[in-house]
């Protein structure tokens, strides 16, 4: 599709939507969205034949999505604080079953592999982490807040912080910098000069082109997804979006095989999915995966959150051993986000409402400990009975940018201050 | 409300254009087939609307047969997979602006099959807004909140009067009646405490059969009973401005005395069946239906559908179409049913299948629906025209037609279609081997094209 390429990258120029022109619709901008379906217009040869591996070590990063509100509290677990066990009488972790890392603090029990792979210098815990000032307990509010990571809006418009971070690594050409692995590109990963897209699975992320209809039918769709100066808005958007399907076709046309060992779930597919991507995308370096588990678990917490963070635990297993094989461990990490922990006292229903700090984790390799940061007192919490963070979201996710994607954080969430979790 | 006493200058005495009553009946039903466009292109607006809304009949879902099996973990959802196809081929089917409503109201007051894994719940939870999907709301607030389907999707089942949990409360106003803003976090827990106390009986907790007819929500003494009840709450709570509430019905009246709520239902109805972005005066005026109604919701609809703004330029293709409108409109263009086009497959993959919202937020109004994957699934349904038989009705009227391009075109609804898609649809036509094959690519491409993206 080079030829297409060209000759859309043309029109790009001569129709091109300034964040000036944002036009929104139900929270979302049209430009960023358009930014999203940009793939097919410089869209380079060949990407698919690129070498597998990772020669230039390059490095990328998987952003885990807990969406719900994953229980930090019982995911990295005080379970030396005698003042956890009064305000958890229902749904605390006893203390046996605790994974330790050390007198104080230890894993939830379904988190074996993760607890290995921290004392190996794998795995970080961080404590504390939040929306310092905490505008209501909507997951949707807290959610727009971390996906864009900038609550003044200050750096660009509706943009997400990984749609920016791919702006800022690869300008507004090259081939797709940054992905959702859902049905459509969340709101994180658009900026309005990022390339960046969405797809599902690899059958989904294909034409299904029956056999010897496939060069006219593509012939048309190619014709229909130019750009047309007569469009109105969203017209023009529907046509960006069909110009789109080449580029996540031929991305998903040339994955090779999956790697074996993952489990049968949602998310194993899914992290399969990714290492598949990311050793034969050689320019795909963010990878955003909306975690397809209910962690708002205001009822039944026990065993619904032993059975998310198993899902977790076995399938991050199974993504690290891949990456071994496709000499891509030592450039991938992962860092999971959740828009807030939980409250600490629990309720009635053997769950928990929703709360305030919440415990975050990074997978990487060369980390310096399994626990960092400052816990937030159980004896202090705020007028709703919640955490009161120490560390800024903000400053979470500038660490991942910073400190391990080594783009300064300022250029992504000016003011951040990355931790350092590396020796 | 009357639009003037002159009534040759009432412009809903015009007689609707082909354009027109596709639009009209796109946002009335799911889809436009081109006979009923045909049969209605020449009405007026105000008869059309007094047809299609006024008298629109109350939508009846039926119950499918269910094994009333619990599947076993080694067992496929069976339940489920009936529940969802007899939905999607009942949509595809002949029905009214009350289904549209029953959708809409799905996608609100949302429920999920993967967490309350009883599909005869789901289907009655169905059932129950069908029967007030263009009536009360006020009603449908009130039966919702002790549906046994919304007790365990949003842990009001076994949620205790004394340590109740925020789950439902929260949502209820957050997300399916006022919207950010108009509660606090006391209001929360103020009205957890009241809608607590409630238990669904007879979820059977093992794999086999089960009388569906004993499933039924209760006030429970176990789980605390009401506030009523409740000595600590004999008193009822303070609520949104209002004090000594102590029941559901008290619950809902102070969030529809809220004018916040009008306002929130009104503008979804708008995004919904008027354009993507209303303006705040076309939001007002059906808020101020609502209101003047008593949150009756037919009223409201009439009035949507009579605003000038219905008729313009900007509503007739101001809408982003979802893709359970492109799976119907794609099994009328086709004249099949849509299980017969692999509808499942397609609305999984292009996230929005009946039963199984992302979310409690239902299915967001927005443009990810324009986005490249939604555009990749949307071809691949049109291809599916490559599998239908040569004597399928879609295949064998585009065939047979003198214009096969304009018959694949209103087959898909579309009456107002760019030349830069005709073009395309055109050279497709004119490398095809005979006219069944020109039939299977125009359809395919009718589908695919941009304009179908919108509605």
């Amino acid at each position: 599709m080079a030829c297409i390429g060209s000759v859309q990258a043309q029109s790009l120029r001569v129709g091109h939507i300034t964040r000036r022109g944002f036009l929104r619709v139900g929270g979302m901008t049209l430009a960023s969205l358009a930014a999203a379906d940009r793939l097919g217009w410089v869209l380079p040869a060949g990407n698919a034949e690129a070498a597998p591996g990772n020669p230039d070590g390059a490095r990328r990063l998987v952003v885990l999505e807990l969406n719900g509100g994953n229980d930090g509290l019982n995911t990295l677990i005080p379970y030396g604080l005698g003042r956890y066990y009064d305000l958890r009488a229902r749904v605390g972790l006893e203390q046996a079953r605790v994974l330790p890392l050390d007198k104080t603090w230890g894993l939830h029990p379904s988190l074996v592999r993760l607890h290995a792979r921290a004392k190996a210098g794998q795995v970080t815990f961080v404590h504390g982490v939040g929306v310092e000032r905490i505008a209501d307990l909507s997951h949707f509010s807290m959610q727009a807040l971390w996906r864009a990571g900038d609550p003044e809006a200050a750096v660009s418009g509706a943009s997400g912080w990984a749609g920016r971070l791919v702006t800022t690594l690869g300008g507004a050409s090259g081939p797709v910098g940054g992905l959702s692995i859902a049905s459509a590109p969340s709101p994180l990963v658009l900026d309005a000069d990022a390339r960046t897209a969405a797809a599902a699975d690899a059958y989904h992320g294909q034409f299904a082109f029956p056999d010897g209809q496939a060069d006219p039918l593509r012939q048309a769709l190619a014709a229909m997804a130019q750009p047309d100066p007569a469009d109105v808005p969203l017209l023009r958007l529907a046509r960006h979006g069909l110009e789109g399907t080449f580029a996540i076709h031929d991305m998903c046309a040339g994955l090779g095989e999956a790697g074996k060992g993952y489990p049968a779930s949602d998310l194993g597919r899914a992290l399969a999915f990714t290492a598949q991507l990311l050793s034969t995308q050689p320019g795909l370096r963010i990878v955003h995966i909306p975690v397809p588990l209910d962690f708002d678990t205001h009822d039944g917490q026990p065993r619904r959150q032993a059975a998310n963070l198993a899902a977790i635990d076995a399938a991050v297993e199974a993504f690290l051993t891949d990456l071994q094989t496709r000499h891509l461990a030592a450039s991938t990490a992962i860092m999971a986000t959740s828009e807030f922990g939980r409250r600490v006292a629990d309720n009635g229903s053997l769950g928990t409402d929703h709360g305030g700090a919440n415990t975050l984790f990074v997978v990487a390799p060369g980390l310096r400990s399994p626990i960092v940061g400052t816990p937030p007192p159980l004896e202090r919490l705020d007028d709703d009975g919640n955490l009161v963070p120490t560390l800024s979201y903000r400053d979470y996710l500038a660490t991942a940018i910073e400190n391990w994607m080594g783009v300064p954080s300022s250029a992504v969430l000016p003011g951040s201050h990355p931790l350092n979790l590396w020796s | 409300v009357p639009d003037g006493d002159d009534s040759q200058n009432d412009p809903l005495t015009r007689p609707l254009s082909a354009e027109e009553a596709a639009h009209l009946r796109r946002r009335t039903r799911f889809a436009a087939r081109a006979e009923d466009v045909a049969a209605w292109t020449g009405r007026s607006w105000a008869d059309a609307i007094a047809t299609l809304v006024d008298t629109a009949p109350d939508p009846l879902v039926p119950t499918p047969g269910f094994a009333y099996r619990r599947p076993g973990p080694d067992e496929e959802d069976t339940d489920a997979t009936l529940l969802l196809n007899s939905e999607i081929d009942r949509l595809g089917g002949s029905i009214g602006l009350g289904d549209r409503l029953v959708w809409f109201w799905h996608g609100v007051f949302t429920s999920s099959q993967s967490a309350v894994d009883q599909p005869v719940l789901l289907s009655r939870q169905h059932q129950l807004l069908a029967r007030h999907s263009l009536g009360s709301l006020r009603q449908l607030a009130i039966d919702i909140s002790s549906d046994p389907a919304m007790l365990i999707f949003l842990s009001g089942d076994g949620s205790y009067v004394d340590a109740p949990n925020e789950n439902y409360a929260r949502e209820l106003m957050e997300l399916f009646t006022l919207g950010r803003g108009p509660y606090s976090q006391i209001d929360v827990v103020a009205a957890a405490h009241v809608l607590a106390g409630w238990q669904v009986l007879d979820v059977p907790e093992k794999p086999g059969r089960y009388d569906p007819t004993r499933m039924r929500a209760v006030l429970s003494a176990e789980s605390g009973l009401p506030a009523s009840s409740n000595p600590n709450l004999k008193n009822g709570v303070a609520f949104l401005g209002g004090t000594g509430i102590r029941d559901i019905p008290g619950i809902v009246d102070r969030i529809l005395a809220n004018p916040a709520c009008a306002t929130f239902l009104a503008h979804k109805l708008c995004a919904t069946f008027l354009q993507a972005q209303p303006s705040p005066e076309d939001v007002a005026a059906v808020a101020g239906a609502l209101r003047a109604a008593e949150f009756q919701v037919r009223p409201a609809l009439t009035t949507l559908f009579r605003l000038p703004a219905f008729r313009g330029d900007a509503a007739l293709r101001g809408r982003i179409r979802q893709p359970l409108e492109v799976l119907v409109q794609t099994s009328a263009a086709f004249g099949v049913r849509p299980t017969q086009i692999s509808g499942a497959d397609y609305l999984e993959a292009a996230g929005q299948v009946p039963f199984d919202p992302p979310n409690v937020a239902g299915w967001p109004l927005d443009p990810r629906w324009l986005t490249s994957p939604q555009g990749l699934a949307r071809v691949n349904l049109g291809l599916q025209s490559y599998g239908l038989a040569a004597d399928a009705p879609g295949i064998v009227a585009v065939a047979s037609a003198d214009d096969a391009i304009g018959a694949a075109l209103q087959r898909a609804g579309l009456y107002r279609v760019s030349e830069r898609t005709v073009n395309a649809l055109r050279q497709a036509a004119s490398t095809a081997t005979n006219r069944v094959a020109a039939a299977r690519a125009l359809l395919a491409l009718a589908i695919a094209s941009p304009e179908m993206a919108l509605s």
